[in-house]
């Protein structure tokens, strides 16, 4: 292998898929959050940052309950991706406000308002140093968030990357999404490539795949719902589940082809026959 | 990102608030000189590390927005709605039902306003308990309350970002906004980035080391950018082209870096398809003449030695606002740029973040676009 894998290849060290209610992928919905993650801390979080810590949890392969103790890890960092997560609480304040005044709100829904408390508080929760981006870009976000985390690994900002999505489906997301949402989280743990090591990669060369996911292929919207702002991860997290522990090999991602390929280069590939390890 | 260029633009610096405030200390500056700033006197209560710093001494935001929904207004968002104001009115820019959409702001920072996220957390603590709050001052503590402010003060209704990008702040900001045009998002930027005086900021730098040659300061720097086939509701003068950006990281700082920045020098000049000896000045964030953290690397990139404008001297440590005051002060000087008159901006992060821009004055406001 040569200098080139390094820049078109991340290894993937760890995937979640927290979608609950769907059959296979199922996880705690937000209420029940504390049976995932333990009790203590969750007052006043949101059902979006709820999800995301679990997914988070999940990836890390943590047991129920259990916390992350030791330093501080500066080289990690948290690219989330989640569209919606605090519009329910923006509408209530805003709500409050305007029919009571300004001393109506409650102090505890104030990090709620900002839109990257779902980014802070797995930082915050994990013990995550490193650099810290919150991407609200639409049904784009996890591809968008892919690319960060290459990036942050390219350059050396970051030696490891939780990229996660997570949204929510209340009402006033819904309504502002113009159509139905399914709440659900995702998540994927990203490394720079390296020739010794690994189960998995996201290849970002084009290649011939044996199963799809996206329209074409396994369409995650058609068969489960949409997630919006954190598609884009659980395409990633499903297509590693695929490669992997299904045995599939190489998986693309994105609409197929005419002539059968993925349309997106991204392409989860189990790396383990690669390296001629067990 | 292709170019785009600067049909208006104004700066609050401790020199006053608008570009004639600014012209005319540099007119009155001599080369090289280093201000301390002005006297800081009962601006606030608590102890500062110094008696002076560059700051806005009189700065009222009432006195240029009225009374109207500036309550609750921090410093830097004061700073920051009152630039944007002075810079869409120098534009000349006509805000209707037709711009506003296609109007977006993007605004540099390090950390928001300090003082109001450490008052409120301070509230949390000596309050008897956490709910009395006021919530009403909560929006101060999010980092990118001023440039949402500066879009609800004018109907600015396109993309709204703000980047906390320390050092380099202003030169993501330009490059953030330039993709944003290019992409078709919008078809305008209020570019800037704000920085606000108060003791927090001043022991930060004071207890970093920052302040042993130049005092802290603060300073907002607004420029409206635009394609260069900008309808004319955007202002019909080009003032300057921002001609590319890039920018880099060197991890660790050190040799890393300073190749780092020699490559985004040289980036720049490629994209811009300019040629090394058209660049007669270049903006660095340095303040001493032996400090050449980024000169050494400009100079080794150029392949020769161009005149080097330190700004900080003149006007203190504004951190993210510094490329702000930078790019201010090059569309401001009376300045002899030579043949090509092409200029630089760099910085550089004591991380190894570093970032170059380059950028064309045009000389009288440039041709008119009408």
């Amino acid at each position: 292998m040569t200098g080139r894998e390094r820049e078109t290849r991340l290894l993937l060290t760890g995937w979640s898929l927290h979608l609950p209610g769907v059959e296979g992928f199922d996880g705690a919905p937000p209420e029940k959050a504390a049976a995932v993650l333990g009790r203590k801390g969750l007052l006043y979080k949101e059902p979006s940052t709820r999800l995301a810590l679990c997914a988070v949890h999940r990836a890390l392969g943590f047991e129920p309950g259990q916390r992350a103790t030791g330093p501080i890890e500066a080289g990690t960092a948290v690219v989330a991706c989640s569209n919606l997560g605090n519009v329910e609480t923006v509408a209530k304040v805003t709500r409050a406000v305007e029919a009571e005044g300004g001393r109506a709100v409650s102090v505890l829904d104030a990090p709620n308002v900002s839109p990257n408390v779902v980014a802070s508080t797995v930082a915050l929760w994990f013990g995550f140093g490193g650099p810290n981006l919150m991407l609200c870009s639409g049904s784009t976000a996890g591809l968008a968030g892919l690319r960060m985390a290459s990036l942050l690994l390219r350059s050396g900002r970051a030696t490891r990357v939780v990229l996660v999505g997570a949204e929510p489906e209340d009402e006033i997301a819904s309504i502002l999404h113009d159509g139905p949402l399914r709440a659900g989280s995702a998540c994927v743990i990203l490394e720079p490539w390296r020739e010794d090591s690994g189960h998995a990669v996201v290849d970002f060369e084009q290649g011939e795949a044996a199963r799809t996911v996206g329209p074409g292929g396994f369409d995650v919207k058609e068969q489960w719902g949409d997630f919006y702002g954190a598609h884009g991860v659980v395409e990633l997290a499903l297509a590693a589940h695929l490669a992997v522990v299904e045995g599939e090999g190489r998986v693309g991602i994105g609409p197929r082809r005419p002539d059968g390929g993925p349309a997106v280069s991204v392409a989860v590939t189990d790396h383990s026959d690669e390296m001629g390890s067990p | 990102m292709s170019g785009v260029v600067v049909t208006g633009w104004s700066a609050l610096t401790s020199a006053g608030v608008g570009v004639d405030a600014l012209a005319k200390k540099l007119a009155l500056a001599e080369a090289g000189q280093v201000e301390k700033g002005q006297e800081i006197g009962d601006l606030y209560e608590e102890p500062l590390p110094a008696a002076s710093g560059h700051v806005l001494t009189s700065f009222s935001p009432r006195e240029h927005l009225g009374r109207k929904g500036t309550s609750t207004y921090d410093r830097s968002t004061g700073l920051a709605v009152v630039c944007c104001q002075e810079a869409l009115r120098e534009a000349g820019v006509s805000l209707d039902d037709e711009a506003r959409p296609r109007i977006g702001v993007v605004l540099g920072t390090s950390l928001g306003s300090f003082k109001s996220t450490s008052d409120y957390t301070r509230e949390t603590l000596v309050q008897d308990k956490p709910y009395l709050v006021n919530p009403m001052l909560f929006p101060n503590t999010v980092m990118n309350c001023a440039a949402g402010q500066v879009a609800i003060r004018f109907g600015l209704r396109g993309v709204n970002a703000t980047i906390a990008g320390g050092t380099l702040g202003f030169l993501n900001v330009l490059r953030y906004a330039g993709n944003a045009i290019d992409r078709g998002h919008v078809d305008v930027v209020v570019a800037g980035a704000v920085e606000e005086f108060t003791p927090h900021r001043a022991w930060a730098t004071h207890l970093t080391g920052a302040t042993d040659v130049v005092a802290p300061g603060e300073a907002a720097g607004m420029f409206v950018l635009a394609k260069e086939n900008t309808p004319e509701w955007a202002g019909t003068r080009q003032r300057a082209g921002v001609l590319a950006v890039a920018t880099a990281y060197g991890p660790g700082g050190g040799d890393a870096a300073e190749t780092a920045l020699a490559g985004c020098v040289s980036r720049v000049l490629a994209k811009a398809g300019a040629d090394a000896a058209e660049v007669s000045t270049v903006y660095t964030g340095e303040v001493e003449d032996d400090d050449r953290r980024e000169y050494g690397p400009i100079v080794r990139a150029l392949g020769h030695s161009p005149e080097r404008v330190m700004v900080k001297r003149l006007f203190g440590e504004c951190d993210a606002a510094s490329g702000a005051v930078a790019l201010g002060v090059l569309l401001a000087e009376e300045r002899d740029s030579g043949p090509g008159g092409l200029s630089l901006l760099t910085a550089r992060g004591a991380d190894g973040a570093v970032g170059a821009a380059i950028v064309r004055r045009y000389a009288d406001g440039g041709p008119d676009r009408g």
